[in-house]
């Protein structure tokens, strides 16, 4: 039997093995979970508010990370599917609004006014859809997750992903 | 492909945010970042929640700690501030020869600090008893159930501050730098916590360490009318305040501007040991409350505390369930 230092020892080891480079993460996921947000709200300002806040919560929770249960990808985009829910839970009425309120006052140049203009577009598009199938075009489209990935996140089966993000834009496509 | 014009939406980050995100993260204080828990934590973690909720809260105050806790609670309580600590910068005092019972002054309790909570049969029952109306979560972790509604009685103490003892800790902590508020001796404040309800709930679901112990896993919501604290007019809380962050460890500079810029008349500070994860700010249901996530890196299941205040009421949520899980509860209570 292990005693309980060497039981310790392991642990320590398990989670500096765990330990992600920081530096490759930061470059290769900031843009992953800028979009998710930016799919999920529709709104830049917003998102970044957001990212910050993943960020941040990721940086503080790092020991907990574990690699053996999830890939660090889908850790990360677990923290921000919490981020996003609070903040919907507390910002929703107001969501539409300031949205377009923002997009209004940026005076970006006109190919950035266009993007913002689909993507608010697409945000109004979503806005008719529940929040199921609003956070899995997020998950798709914005994060660029797998359908595996998304299943692992939302506990739905990858055929049900697959099937339920096929129908969303087909929907999404006739209404465009 | 008919998906593409889902995929062209997507935009890089501002190169303006995303160098502002990295320094920020740069910027973390090593204390304020995740640690591994020592082993002698093992399994004791929502203990440690709990003890920080007894703190937040001066809820059933043990005579010894009511003095800290009823001087912490000079305050109002409409939002809380965590302020991280190094418990055994405090411990270091008793090595000094300092009694945690003289820090503050004399204590006289105005009432029964032995009573133990009453159990009720029903919520109805516990919050008539309380004074209030309990709310109960409409929505738990899976296979959590309720095992029981407790009220401690009403606890109250005056406290007769004494300067010298507060002196004595600066001066073995060193900080030359605080004044003590003039006319602060043989102040009174009198300390009022109403009856608190508290619920339990257990999962049926043990957890197994890794040495094959049992753990059984918590969840604990507290509910009260808020401490009502009064105390001499025209006493600086500023000082008073820049003071006590001093003593838990705090720069110079970030006392100074907490203590200025706080309201300390509805603003309670929790000290938060630096053991715990991390702790921020939290919207509850259009409240700011505080969630504290503790150190679970070494255990099944992490844990923590999210207390918040609505009205004249206050809440804790606390127990072996992530942050998440605890806001989910709070923000279903009903």
């Amino acid at each position: 039997m292990a005693t309980e230092g060497e039981v310790l020892s392991r642990s320590f080891l398990g989670i500096a093995a765990a330990e992600p480079n920081w530096d490759s993460v930061y470059t290769e996921q900031l843009p992953r979970v800028y979009n998710f947000f930016r799919y999920r709200l529709g709104n830049d300002a917003i998102a970044e508010d957001l990212t910050s806040r993943t960020f941040e919560k990721a940086w503080a929770a790092r020991s907990r990370y574990r690699r053996d249960v999830a890939g660090f990808s889908t850790w990360l985009i677990s923290i921000a599917r919490n981020v996003a829910t609070d903040h919907l839970r507390a910002q929703r009425p107001h969501l539409p609004l300031e949205a377009a309120e923002d997009i209004a006052a940026k005076g970006t140049p006109h190919d950035e006014v266009a993007n913002e203009s689909d993507l608010t577009r697409l945000s109004q598009l979503l806005k008719k859809l529940p929040q199921r199938e609003q956070e899995l075009v997020a998950l798709k489209y914005g994060a660029e997750a797998t359908n595996r990935a998304i299943a692992e996140l939302t506990g739905l089966s990858e055929s049900n992903v697959g099937t339920i993000l096929h129908r969303v834009v087909q929907a999404l496509r006739r209404d465009w | 492909m008919e998906d593409q014009f889902l995929h062209d939406l997507k935009a890089q980050p501002s190169p303006e945010f995303a160098a502002r995100l990295r320094a920020t993260l740069r910027a973390v204080p090593p204390n304020a970042v995740a640690r591994v828990a020592p082993a002698a934590n093992r399994a004791k973690w929502f203990a440690a929640a709990a003890s920080i909720a007894v703190v937040g809260f001066a809820f059933t105050l043990p005579t010894v700690q009511a003095a800290a806790e009823a001087f912490l609670d000079l305050f109002r309580v409409r939002q809380f501030t965590g302020v991280q600590f190094d418990p055994q910068r405090l411990e270091s005092l008793g090595s000094s020869g300092i009694s945690p019972e003289s820090i503050f002054g004399n204590v006289e309790p105005l009432t029964d600090f032995e009573i133990q909570p009453v159990s009720y049969a029903t919520v109805a029952e516990a919050g008539q008893a309380a004074g209030i109306t309990v709310r109960t979560p409409a929505w738990l972790p899976n296979h959590f159930s309720s095992t029981g509604i407790t009220v401690s009685g009403e606890h109250a103490a005056r406290i007769t501050i004494n300067t010298a003892g507060l002196q004595a800790v600066l001066d073995t902590l060193g900080l030359a730098d605080v004044e003590l508020p003039e006319g602060l001796d043989g102040q009174t404040a009198t300390v009022r916590v109403p009856p608190i309800a508290t619920q339990t709930y257990v999962s049926s679901e043990a957890v197994v360490t890794r040495d094959g112990s049992s753990i059984e896993r918590s969840v604990h919501i507290v509910q009260a009318r808020s401490p009502d604290v009064s105390f001499p007019a025209g006493l600086d809380l500023s000082k008073l305040a820049y003071a006590g962050l001093r003593v838990l460890g705090m720069s110079r500079d970030e006392a100074y501007r907490m203590s200025v810029t706080i309201d300390w008349r509805t603003t309670l500070i929790v000290p938060v040991p630096s053991k715990a994860l991390a702790y921020r700010p939290i919207n509850v249901a259009g409240n700011e409350g505080l969630l504290i996530e503790g150190v679970a890196a070494d255990e099944a299941w992490p844990g923590g505390v999210l207390m918040w205040s609505t009205g004249d009421e206050t809440f804790a949520v606390a127990g072996a369930v992530s942050g998440e899980e605890l806001l989910e509860i709070a923000q279903n209570l009903q």
